[in-house]
């Protein structure tokens, strides 16, 4: 796997014959980071996080990110099992992976070739060959738009250090700087050549830089399992606070706003590694240095000016204008997406919990706006307003017109709807305005107080008929 | 460099393209990943239909454990959308939660179109007409609806 951005997600499974490990992988993933658990830890309230992901979010708000319930991060406890789910897991998803690709492929190539014989379906397999080919529609769609497989390309301004980025999984030899998949980093070096043996195997251009191998060189214990716990920062004076960062071997510059974030990060750089198992822990300058790639993004360092966008007075108008092919695209993409998207919509509106009601919210608006308010008609003669008498005589002859017309279903109120709506017309029905509401169902109206037995004979008697 | 909030929206992007939700898209610009254009299709059968509304989405390196600035470029006549084109939408402010990410923020936003709350309005003359003469609002919303296909 070279450094580019194709990370791996469990949507990488909706386009192939395995599309139910979707939301099983899901269930392996953060909802924080979206990444498979790294250091799974358990809350007081049952939610499980990646240790560093759920520090960093109750250093924020205190609060669980799922449910919203008080948390605090002296009582996370690293949830062993899902660690090694996580673990066994992701061992076996590349190889699951290419075969329910591979699967796919073929049994696309097969309906398409054998077709007919699919619809005509032989009994023992046939529900199988089902799913696959609903499936395999989606599948055909999506490649239709070329983003199928494509690896994910961005430039990214702030990428001069890329070659320190290993995707996820894979560590770097502490001797020999070599990439490779975590677990097998131990025995690996029983056998390690160390930092000039690898120099030669090494497959990447660049020779590591000098800064990296220095502190990679000497094998460090791990540290101990002790977690800090947090200060009350309130309490403490900055140069109090500033001399507990130098015991702790941390940079002590800047305001103590400042010197309290990084603590914290410190705080949770310091106990997510000692929420991982024992043979992955980092050692404290491994440590050290995620903790200055904070200082450079979001501490000390970090470029905190205002991003113009958010200014008021970005000029929205001419970003549109600069960025129009991209928005062009943009919209050709919502456009096809709501249009293969629309049939599952129903199935996807409940999953997401911020989709709130959205669907049956829609009905009461859209009726203003195709319909727009009744004008009262102008019609000044209302001959049956009040003339109970005159009323009934007519709903009578309505019911008459509804019976003689359709014999099979008497009832269809949509029928009976349409025979009213006609009688209305022929018949000088007293005007709309004369019911309280002139959309409530006229026709619902009638059988409540005037509707004869004898639909109801009627449909009873050609029943038993 | 790879910080966490890049690799979170190298995903956020991935899912994007893998499992789009209906009638949104986005991507980030082409020099930073930390800078998206997103674009929401007026969900059917509201007086948004069909409205082609462009947005700018701002990440800083703290997401998603903070919110991004998310603001409408293309005019809006909504309660819950200011003139600069910033929204009132608690979830990008006090409700905010790092489990949230493009996909459930778009789609929140589609679904806040037709469903305003008029409690706390920023735009307060739609707040008004939404109450209390929605023809009114509607043909307003529908001159922003044919404004965004000309952009």
């Amino acid at each position: 796997m070279d450094s580019s951005h194709d990370v791996d997600d469990s949507t990488d499974w909706i386009s192939t014959s395995l599309s139910a490990f979707e939301p099983l992988e899901q269930a392996l993933r953060c909802e924080i980071c979206k990444g498979f658990y790294d250091n799974p830890v358990i809350t007081s309230c049952s939610h499980t996080f990646c240790s560093l992901c759920i520090r960093r979010s109750i250093a924020r708000d205190g609060k669980c990110p799922i449910c919203t319930s008080a948390c605090q991060a002296d009582k996370l406890s690293p949830n062993i099992a899902v660690r090694e789910i996580v673990s066994k897991f992701r061992d076996a998803r590349p190889k699951a992976l290419e075969l329910a690709r591979a699967d796919r492929n073929t049994a696309e190539a097969t309906a398409s070739g054998t077709k007919r014989k699919i619809e005509e379906t032989d009994l023992e397999d046939g529900e199988p060959v089902r799913l696959t080919r609903s499936r395999l529609t989606r599948s055909r769609s999506r490649r239709g738009d070329g983003t199928d497989e494509m690896p994910v390309v961005i430039p990214d301004s702030g990428d001069e250090k890329d070659e320190d980025f290993m995707p996820e999984g894979m560590v770097k030899c502490p001797s020999c700087s070599q990439p490779m998949k975590e677990e097998l980093v131990f025995t690996h070096l029983d056998v390690c050549p160390g930092p000039g043996g690898a120099a030669g195997r090494h497959t990447r251009s660049r020779t590591n830089n000098a800064f990296t191998n220095t502190l990679q060189r000497k094998k460090e214990p791990p540290p101990p399992t002790s977690r800090l716990s947090g200060l009350n920062y309130a309490m403490l004076t900055e140069s109090a606070l500033k001399k507990k960062l130098k015991d702790l071997g941390i940079p002590s510059i800047g305001s103590k706003p400042l010197l309290v974030k990084r603590h914290q990060e410190w705080l949770n750089l310091w106990n997510s590694n000692c929420d991982a198992a024992e043979h992955t822990r980092k050692s404290k300058r491994e440590l050290l240095r995620e903790l200055d790639e904070w200082e450079r993004t979001q501490g000390a360092q970090a470029n905190n000016k205002e991003s113009h966008i958010m200014r008021k007075d970005f000029d929205g108008q001419s970003h549109a204008v600069v960025h129009k092919s991209h928005f062009d695209d943009l919209i050709a993409a919502a456009r096809k997406k709501r249009a293969t998207a629309a049939p599952k919509e129903e199935k996807d509106v409940p999953e997401d919990p911020m989709q709130q009601n959205q669907e049956p919210k829609l009905e009461p608006q859209a009726q203003p706006r195709q319909e727009p308010q009744p004008q009262p008609l102008v019609d000044s003669t209302n001959p049956y307003e009040g003339n109970e008498d005159a009323l009934s005589t007519i709903r009578d002859k309505v019911e008459e017109a509804n019976r003689t017309e359709s014999v099979f279903p008497p009832l269809d109120p949509a029928t009976s709807k349409a025979n009213y709506a006609a009688a209305e017309e022929t018949q000088q029905l007293p005007d709309p305005t004369g019911f309280p509401d002139s959309f409530a169902s006229p026709t619902r109206k009638v059988p409540m107080f005037s509707m004869p037995e004898e639909p109801v004979v009627d449909v009873e008697s050609t029943t038993v008929q | 460099m790879s910080t966490a909030a890049r690799r979170r929206l190298m995903r956020d992007f991935k899912r994007m393209q893998t499992d789009p939700p209906a009638g949104v898209s986005a991507s980030p610009i082409a020099d930073n990943v930390m800078t998206w254009n997103a674009v929401i299709i007026g969900p059917a059968d509201t007086p948004f239909e069909d409205g082609t509304f462009r947005l700018v989405m701002h990440f800083e390196e703290a997401y998603p454990n903070k919110p991004p600035g998310v603001k409408f470029i293309s005019q809006m006549f909504h309660p819950n959308v200011y003139g600069t084109g910033e929204l009132c939408l608690d979830i990008l402010q006090n409700r905010w939660s790092p489990t949230y990410d493009v996909a459930a923020i778009l789609t929140s936003i589609q679904s806040l179109l037709n469903d305003p709350n008029t409690s706390s309005p920023a735009n307060v003359e739609a707040s008004n007409l939404y109450k209390d003469n929605r023809r009114e609002y509607t043909k307003r919303v529908r001159e922003t609806v044919e404004k965004s296909w000309e952009d």
